[in-house]
């Protein structure tokens, strides 16, 4: 049995990846918070990149095949809005609080993903080890 | 991965803030440093940039130091004809260090540490979580 062919297997794989990829982000606005010109960026929320994880894509065959237009790597947005002199655009309080969420987030996904495990394991016959 | 990845942006991002209070460190310790000769310069406030630059080794964006520069404002004078950096009218270039500018900037440089090192934290615990998983 395939776990990424079942709904809610890949659902979590898909947020699980977004989750990542959006900490990597936050923490690159956080750490510029005193570099000038920097402007902070987010990933675009969960729900309208589902349409575009969810669509099908070319399959490579060969390395030398271009990927699919939109597949891969999310992109992040860069926000414009400068606070201070020095034209920087972070605001620690805002990212921490995006990085809380982002925890909330995954924390959530993975604690969902493990019951399902459970509930399979139990399906299949085997006591439940928690 | 990317969580690794902002592990190391965080890391990146810590050690950029350390650079920074070093430097705050030394303007503090040398607000009295004045010139050795007759007429010279007192010490200059150094002052620190940052910028965002892609590591060519990782490929991944993290903060550095740009330029540790000097402040070129203008020393103030003070007429002490016994010190040994006296000019010949008696006068006594002053760092041009202030204390309050340089307590508000490591204010800000421990507060951006520890905004970086929650960041730290609350990917570790992410991390530790997605290992949960296997077990």
């Amino acid at each position: 049995m395939d776990p990424t062919q079942i709904g809610l297997f890949a659902l979590a794989e898909h947020r699980l990846a977004w989750a990542d990829q959006r900490q990597a982000v936050l923490a690159q606005n956080i750490a510029n918070a005193s570099t000038p010109n920097f402007q902070p960026s987010d990933l675009p929320s969960f729900a309208s990149t589902l349409d575009t994880v969810a669509r099908v894509t070319l399959a490579r065959t060969q390395p030398n095949d271009l990927p699919a237009p939109g597949g891969g790597a999310l992109q992040a947005i860069t926000e414009a809005n400068a606070h201070g002199p020095d034209g920087n655009g972070v605001a620690l309080d805002a990212e921490l609080t995006k990085v809380a969420d982002t925890q909330t987030t995954q924390s959530l996904v993975t604690a969902i993903y493990k019951k399902y495990l459970t509930m399979f394991s139990e399906a299949l016959g085997h006591a439940s080890s928690s | 991965m990317d969580l690794n990845k902002a592990l190391n942006i965080s890391a990146a991002g810590m050690d950029a803030q350390t650079m920074r209070l070093r430097v705050i460190a030394e303007n503090l310790a040398n607000q009295d440093t004045t010139g050795s000769s007759p007429g010279a310069d007192a010490y200059r406030r150094k002052t620190i940039t940052f910028e965002n630059r892609v590591d060519a080794a990782t490929g991944e964006a993290a903060v550095q130091v740009k330029q540790i520069g000097q402040d070129k404002s203008e020393q103030t004078l003070r007429y002490d004809p016994a010190n040994p950096a006296a000019n010949a009218n008696g006068y006594v270039k002053l760092p041009n260090v202030n204390s309050f500018i340089e307590v508000m900037d490591m204010r800000e440089a421990e507060r951006s540490y520890s905004a970086n090192l929650s960041v730290l934290q609350a990917t570790r615990s992410m991390l530790d979580r997605t290992i949960e998983m296997l077990k």
